[in-house]
């Protein structure tokens, strides 16, 4: 019993546990907070698993994704306990207050696929003030190198150096211009990694990460007459929504740093003060929608003639750096001649504040004749001038000729381009594709056609015959008669049976009748007349009636004699018809002559 | 299943093992392995509290991801499945995938109208739109009579002209000798010149089909080098469909839209078939 319990106790090794687990850090969140949702996949062996795809979650955005791996083996006894696990932390922010459920969403370990549990969250609104926003702890983030735990211990007071300083790239900005503020871990020690573990948001501005890189690259700087190795950790792009002083976000972490043995130093990034400035309330052109930025415009135009009918396309592209997610698609005024569409925006940018922003706006004339181009214009402020700056559409003129049939195709096909994306096709199945004329039912009807086909004609040449040439069918008609008669007889000949008289007298008979037309019911005495009338050999006849007379007397023949005459009439049968066949030929060549 | 599978098996060895010779305490065993992986069990069930596996205990595969999707799309070869990786792909921002997996449904059925509306859409507002020469009315016209004749079509268009063809054969055969043949005569012509007009468009479809040499650029930008030296011809975008010329090495030379021909190395493109 002591041994079966022993086992019992071992039993949970040659278990396997895939563990997945999903949670968040808060099923009630703020307007002000941010969801973190956790995904942990741990099992007691390796496990390789794919990234997965973050869900999407109804009045969230998401925001970025943080991945990272453990794996412990610890002797316990007798025990030998492994865990292996990846952990996956999503973030989001809210956009709208409501509750709303993320959803299972599929992940792929070693291999497979597993789905996870759905979870709720309720979004509420955020209290009335809340002077300094703090996003969660990210455990577990380790951007830039490998976490020792058993070397670990902190050291709050540190003989070297090292810091973090948030750097702005330009100390001034206008609200509105995007800031990009980089944060550089300045050190004189050996830093083995850093683990960036907060961000602090204060007030006043929208961020977005700008560049994260994966690894510590050390440059060397001098700073304050000192010299420096520093590394960038992180930049992040702000976009300033009030005036004043501005505190960038301040990033908490811990570097490792190389000793006497490894030892974390808690950091805090110094710095990331911006000066904003107000936007000139003087000079506001009317135009100007909000649009704060350094940009460079440019303009095309698919086409100056055209017919009543066609359309142009009228290319706007806004190319720099700004608040790209802050103005909206600047309007054509009113013009006369023209309909003008809402334009399509296409966006190449990088952090929403850094690219290219390309609007497409679709013109149809409205009656023929000349048109000036409507007036676009586009305002913004330049970040670097400190002006309103002004874009205009230049003044093309437009000739719009009258619409012709080719116009009138040409705008059939217009209408069906597209102006968005055609959604995906959903169906319950999609079956493997195998052309039709891959597929059996295919070459079969087609074979029945040409079958069918072949058989009619043949048909049609059969009656065609009997019509032109009825002689000639007739003749035809009876060597088919005597090849479907006299080979039944000849089998019954080989096999002494006596079927073989009655088979190749009906040969005979038949024949005579298809050749002939005799008629069946004549006797046989009147049948042989009738041959006589139609000048058919005597010899030819006297061997038919050879034939028939050994025909009437071996129906009474012993066997032994019958195998005899058998083989002597199964040769007079074929000579009989040789006879009738020259005889045909023979009345052929005399015609032929 | 499959746990309890094993977990059987292993019950059945530790009983060889044993030798137990008692029912009594067979039960006592499983009575105890019961209490003991019960809670195993409920833990594994709650941490993967979906319906699929709620109260099994076990983990079943599911469907489908972006990746299998790619796959099963390869493995059957169906239109949709291939356009609707299109469309995932645009909406990730992957122009170059996309326009790749609407030109493998346009492969298929060229007649598949979504796939060449989103085509045409993508190479529209792609940055290399000015490569694409405007053809002629009649030229497009052209194209699109030949775009909505797909293989299946063509197929079924040969069939029934052969039919036809039949049918006008026997019409043929069959009529009065009495009468002037020319009408039947030039419906059997005209059934056949369509019905062979039909099977060699369908042999040519098929093998451009089975030998499609477009390719589509992938990466956001690469550099289109001269066919003879390393010299830059000019830059090409993510979505651009090239048509691949000859296989040199690392590189293939292509030939644009507009004719222009150039080298791209291999990884930059993908082939549609």
């Amino acid at each position: 019993m002591k041994r079966v319990l022993f086992l019992i106790l071992l039993f949970p090794l040659v278990l396997s546990a895939l563990k997945v687990d999903l949670s968040v850090n808060k099923n009630t969140i703020s307007l002000n907070e941010q969801l973190e949702l956790i995904l942990k996949i741990s099992d007691d062996n390796r496990i390789k698993v794919q990234e997965p795809t973050p869900p999407s979650i109804p009045l969230f955005s998401f925001r970025n994704m943080t991945s990272s791996s453990s794996s412990s083996v610890v002797l316990e006894g007798t025990k030998l306990i492994s865990e292996f696990s990846e952990t996956y932390r999503f973030i989001y922010f809210p956009l709208k207050t409501g509750t709303t459920t993320i959803p299972s969403f599929q992940i792929k370990v070693n291999g497979k696929y597993y789905a996870t549990r759905s979870i709720s969250v309720e979004v509420v609104k955020a209290a009335q003030k809340a002077p300094s926003q703090s996003s969660p702890p990210v455990p577990g983030i380790q951007p830039f190198g490998f976490e020792d735990s058993f070397f670990g211990g902190d050291r709050e007071k540190w003989a070297g150096d090292t810091f973090v300083l948030a750097l702005p790239q330009v100390q001034k900005v206008y609200r509105g211009f995007p800031a990009i503020v980089s944060y550089y871990l300045y050190t004189d020690e050996m830093v083995g990694s850093f683990n960036l573990e907060n961000e602090i948001d204060a007030d006043g501005y929208g961020k977005s990460t700008y560049e994260q890189p994966t690894l510590l690259q050390y440059e060397e700087v001098s700073l304050k007459g000192k010299q420096y190795k520093r590394a960038l950790i992180k930049r992040l792009a702000i976009i300033p929504n009030r005036e004043g002083r501005l505190q960038a976000p301040i990033l908490e972490g811990y570097a490792r740093l190389y000793g006497f043995g490894l030892l974390n130093k808690n950091l805090q990034s110094e710095g990331g003060i911006i000066d904003v400035l107000p936007l000139p309330a003087t000079n506001v052109p009317p135009a100007f929608g909000g649009a704060v930025g350094n940009f460079k415009i440019s303009h095309s135009l698919s086409r100056k003639e055209l017919s009543l009918g066609e359309t142009i396309t009228f290319t706007l592209k806004i190319e720099g750096r700004g608040n790209f997610n802050q103005f909206s698609a600047p309007q054509f005024a009113s013009g006369k001649g023209f309909q003008v569409s809402s334009p399509m925006v296409v966006d190449n940018l990088n952090a929403g504040i850094e690219g290219t922003r390309t609007y497409y706006y679709t013109l149809i004339p409205q009656d023929k004749g000349v048109y000036e181009l409507p007036e676009l214009n586009f305002a913004w402020f330049d970040n670097d001038s400190g002006s309103y700056k002004i874009y205009r559409s230049p003044k093309e003129q437009i000739k719009v000729s009258s619409a012709n049939v080719l116009s009138y195709f040409s705008r059939l096909r217009q209408s069906r381009n597209p102006k968005a994306m055609l959604p995906q096709i959903k169906k319950e199945s999609y079956p493997a594709y195998v052309p039709y004329v891959k597929q059996l039912w295919y070459w079969i009807l087609a074979f029945l056609i040409i079958v069918a086909t072949l058989v009619v004609s043949f048909v049609a040449v059969d009656r065609k015959m009997k019509r032109d040439n009825p002689e000639r069918y007739a003749s035809l008609k009876a060597e088919k008669v005597l090849l479907h008669y006299l080979k039944p007889a000849t089998a019954a000949a080989k096999n002494l049976s006596l079927d073989f008289y009655p088979l190749a007298e009906k040969a005979l008979f038949q024949y005579l009748a298809s050749k002939y037309k005799l008629s069946n019911h004549l006797s046989t005495r009147e049948k042989l007349q009738a041959l006589s009338e139609k000048n058919i050999p005597d010899q030819l006849l006297e061997e038919i009636q050879i034939f028939l007379s050994h025909s009437q007397a071996a129906r009474f023949m012993p066997e032994t004699e019958r195998a005899v005459n058998l083989e002597e009439d199964l040769a007079r049968i074929r000579k009989i018809f040789t006879g009738f066949s020259r005889l045909s030929k023979n009345r052929k060549n005399r015609m032929g002559k | 299943m499959n746990k309890c599978r094993e977990r059987t098996l292993l019950l059945n060895n530790q009983k060889r093992f044993l030798n137990l010779g008692s029912y009594s305490e067979l039960r006592l065993l499983l009575v105890l392995v019961i209490i003991l992986f019960c809670q195993i069990l409920f833990a594994q069930a709650d941490s993967l509290q979906t319906k699929k596996f709620t109260g099994s205990g076990e983990l079943t595969p599911l469907p489908d991801t972006l990746d299998k999707a790619m796959r099963i799309a390869e493995q059957k070869k169906n239109p949709d499945l291939f356009y609707n990786l299109g469309v995932e792909f645009f909406s990730r921002g992957e122009i170059g995938m996309a326009n790749l997996y609407f030109l493998k449904a346009l492969n298929i059925n060229s007649a598949h109208s979504p796939a060449r509306t989103n085509l045409e859409l993508s190479i529209h507002y792609s940055p290399d739109a000015d490569l694409y020469p405007e053809q002629l009315f009649l030229v497009q016209v052209l194209f699109k009579v030949l775009n909505y004749l797909s293989v299946n079509r063509l197929a079924i268009l040969g069939l029934v002209f052969l039919f036809l063809s039949a049918l006008a054969l026997c019409w043929l055969l069959f009529y009065n000798p009495e009468k002037e043949r020319a009408l039947p005569i030039l419906t059997l012509t005209f059934c056949l010149v369509l019905c062979v007009s039909a099977y060699v468009t369908l042999g040519i479809k098929l093998h451009h089909q089975q030998h499609n040499r477009s390719a589509v650029v992938i990466p956001r930008e690469t550099e289109l080098l001269s066919p003879a030296n390393n010299n830059v011809i000019q830059k090409v975008h993510s979505g651009l469909i090239v048509k691949i010329v000859q296989d040199n090495g690392n590189y293939y030379v292509v030939r644009l839209p507009d004719n222009q021909i150039g080298r791209l190395p291999k990884e930059v493109v993908r082939k549609v078939i």
